[in-house]
């Protein structure tokens, strides 16, 4: 078993009624399965939010998925979680 | 004069020594090269300013300047730029603010006011209805920004009325002094606020009901209709800035391994989630505000009710002012970051520059470069709310320790010495702020370096929206580099052109002066180069493409390149300071470092033609921007190469 903290922005903060959390998952589980469980943990508003179609395995184009602050949102399905590595599921803004 | 569409015509000269007022015809000479806003004002302090000079003396020029969409229905056209030698950097100072002040400059008559000299005495300016009257001050010396807006407002009975005015810390010339103006809207950065203060103007007070002449009303409806159109399908907008401010940007930002975290050791805050928006939200929020003429509404307004940092309701606190007074010190409580904002509001202190200070000071502390005799008994313990906040005090009023820090990051390092200034973190003497270019992006690197105010993350534009959220800005079409690579690359992959081009764009605002949230995004979802010259050609009447647009900027960016130039600055200035070359240290972007500076600046120097040795203009394309005189002056100086 392996170990992710999560990072979530707006409005998955609202959500998930939070901005950060530690998950333990399977050894060699990739992104893609991990983002399902957490669309089965939340429910539907997290899914819709994150995939355009969960069926498929496609994530929403509009959202980021980070790995360690790599965006991998287009191969989620290929890459595996090792330990320790920060995942982030964030909507992009900036500016401030 | 021929009537000039989308401007008021007119500039208010104002010289403070002998209190002569010149109602003068806005130039349309410098209006057709360089449109208005910064544009206008860099050719102004080009022709009028003297290499040299004291930035708090008598000789400098303080300029509020708006431009032709300022105070229209263009999206977010609620801004104004003051423009001057930076008493912080002694270079190009630029410092925009929102709110309403420049769209109620324009409505009295003027596009610009140039205020030169230096009164004998406080005195404030009312500008109305094509007027302007010099009034005097002595009352309202001393008093806070909102005190002063206050009682101004009442004295001049028009409580609709825009003040932009000095705090305690401008009167005090702390080197980054703000000119705020609605109370807490503010013109931060440079230390405008302290050339303010060498001139002893304490504000200046503006309203009007003149029109804005508009060339083609139904193509200016139509321009502006689809710019909002596109600017309704801004998801960025509407899923952060708008439900949480720009203060949303904490949790995002600590995410992805890009919030400065305790002078710069890391880019992540293990208790962000304490000063966040949504904790804002949550806590002390009171409601939502927005500039003139913005549909987003990114501002706070917020309160805490009681307790040791009890704060009366005011707006904030933003993105930056949370970062900089949270994370960058190792703070995480929000009650006393709310009641710090309000403080540097009140004195008004760019909230950037005074995080960093305290930060830096913090970092000293640490490190026993400054001690418990240095700090007047104060303990700088990171994430001590009470030392923060006395600090503020402190460097607001000069007093103690503050008094060093008050002259900024640079200089108070060189006067701590003992390695300090190995630790500042600033670049041409500007203070970084809250991006951290390691763990945000190698373009936000190299846009610190270079960019002509100093270390700024969003003037001339934020280039991090590249690689960092795969923003296009509309620039696919003039050249931008397109997929962006990976954010931490940084040569051989077109960040030098990318940089450039995106500098560019961000130009294109401070020209027309708004504000440059609408022109974050995508093409489809942002104000594109195309949008704005849409705008501007119906507007004004004068036909213009997004690509002559850009050329414009171009002339721009590379006359406060030669004002940089002709102060001295060379490639040396353009550099990053020492830590950013060392790992960070925790988090999501642990290990990541700034590797090669020097490459990055060799392909943006090259995309912008500039000499590689110097970093100054080449001749050749001063003159293929039409700037032969400038050229000729520095070639006069020996500051550029022969060709």
């Amino acid at each position: 078993m392996v170990k992710v903290t999560l990072h979530y922005g707006h409005p998955l903060t609202e959500i998930t009624g939070k901005a950060r959390e530690e998950v333990i998952v399977k050894k060699g589980s990739t992104v893609l399965s991990l983002l399902k469980n957490l669309a089965t943990k939340y429910g539907d508003v997290f899914k819709d939010h994150v995939f355009s179609n969960c069926e498929r395995n496609q994530v929403n184009k509009g959202i980021i998925i980070s790995l360690n602050a790599k965006n991998i949102s287009e191969e989620a399905e290929k890459i595996k979680i090792e330990d320790n590595v920060f995942i982030g599921i964030f909507r992009p803004a900036g500016g401030g | 004069m021929k009537q000039l569409f989308g401007y008021a015509g007119k500039v208010l000269r104002v010289n403070l020594t002998n209190k002569k007022i010149l109602r003068q015809n806005s130039r349309e000479d410098i209006i057709d090269k360089y449109i208005g806003c910064v544009g206008y004002a860099a050719r102004v302090l080009w022709e009028e300013i003297k290499p040299g000079i004291d930035p708090l003396g008598p000789q400098n020029k303080l300029i509020f300047a708006t431009g032709p969409l300022t105070g229209t229905l263009c999206p977010a056209s609620g801004s104004h730029e003051i423009c001057t030698k930076s008493p912080l950097t002694g270079a190009w100072a630029e410092s925009r603010s929102g709110g309403f002040f420049g769209p109620k400059l324009k409505f009295s008559g003027f596009d610009f006011v140039i205020l030169e000299g230096r009164a004998k005495k406080p005195v404030y300016l009312l500008v109305h209805d094509g007027e302007a009257e010099i009034r005097d001050a002595k009352e309202l010396w001393g008093k806070t920004v909102h005190e002063t807006t206050e009682v101004v407002l009442e004295e001049i009975g028009d409580p609709e009325a825009s003040v932009a005015c000095i705090g305690p810390a401008g009167e005090k010339l702390v080197r980054f002094a703000a000119v705020m103006n609605d109370k807490d809207n503010a013109a931060a950065r440079c230390g405008t606020g302290a050339v303010m203060g060498s001139k002893k103007i304490k504000a200046l007070v503006t309203n009007g009901i003149q029109e804005i002449s508009i060339a083609q009303p139904e193509a200016f409806d139509k321009a502006v209709t689809e710019a909002n159109e596109a600017l309704k399908k801004n998801m960025p907008n509407i899923h952060t800035i708008i439900p949480l401010g720009t203060i949303g940007l904490v949790n995002i930002y600590n995410g992805r391994g890009a919030l400065p975290t305790k002078y710069g050791h890391t880019g992540y805050f293990e208790t962000a989630e304490k000063i966040s928006g949504e904790t804002l939200e949550n806590t002390f929020l009171v409601k939502r505000r927005a500039c003139f003429g913005c549909s987003m509404g990114c501002d706070r307004y917020s309160e805490v009710k009681s307790g040791p940092w009890a704060t009366p309701p005011h707006q904030g606190p933003e993105y930056e002012t949370t970062a900089m007074l949270g994370s960058w010190c190792l703070h995480d409580n929000l009650e006393a970051i709310v009641r710090a904002n309000y403080l540097c509001n009140n004195y008004g202190l760019d909230t950037i520059s005074t995080g960093n200070l305290i930060a830096f000071a913090m970092e000293c502390y640490d490190k026993g470069l400054l001690t418990i005799a240095d700090t007047g008994g104060l303990e700088l313990g990171w994430g001590d709310s009470a030392a923060i906040i006395n600090l503020i005090e402190n460097i607001a009023k000069r007093e103690g320790l503050g008094d060093l820090l008050a002259e900024g990051v640079r200089r108070a390092a060189a006067k701590i010495g003992k390695g300090a200034e190995e630790l500042a973190l600033h670049v041409k003497g500007l203070e970084i702020p809250a991006h951290e270019p390691r763990g945000e992006a190698k373009s936000t690197a190299l846009l610190y370096a270079t960019s002509p105010r100093g270390a700024c993350h969003m003037h001339p534009y934020w280039t991090g929206s590249w690689e960092f959220n795969q923003w296009t800005g509309g620039l696919i079409e003039l050249g931008l580099p397109w997929p962006p690579p990976d954010r931490f690359a940084e040569t051989g992959v077109g960040k030098g052109l990318a940089v450039k081009l995106l500098m560019l764009h961000g130009i294109i605002q401070d020209i027309t002066g708004v504000c440059r949230f609408p022109a974050l995004g995508k093409e489809d979802d942002c104000i594109t180069p195309k949008r704005y010259a849409r705008m501007l050609s119906a507007l004004t009447g004068r036909e213009i493409n997004q690509f002559e647009l850009m050329k414009i900027s171009e002339r721009v960016l590379n006359l406060e390149k030669c004002f940089n130039v002709r102060e001295g600055l060379t490639r040396k200035d353009d550099t990053l300071p020492r830590k950013m070359r060392e790992p960070i240290a925790t988090g999501p972007t642990k290990g990541q470092a700034v590797t090669d500076l020097d490459g990055m600046l060799d392909e943006y120097y090259e995309a912008c033609g500039w000499n590689k040795k110097t970093s100054t203009p080449t001749r050749k394309k001063l003159e293929e921007l039409g700037l032969k005189d400038v050229a000729d002056e520095l070639a006069g100086m020996a500051k550029t190469p022969k060709t």
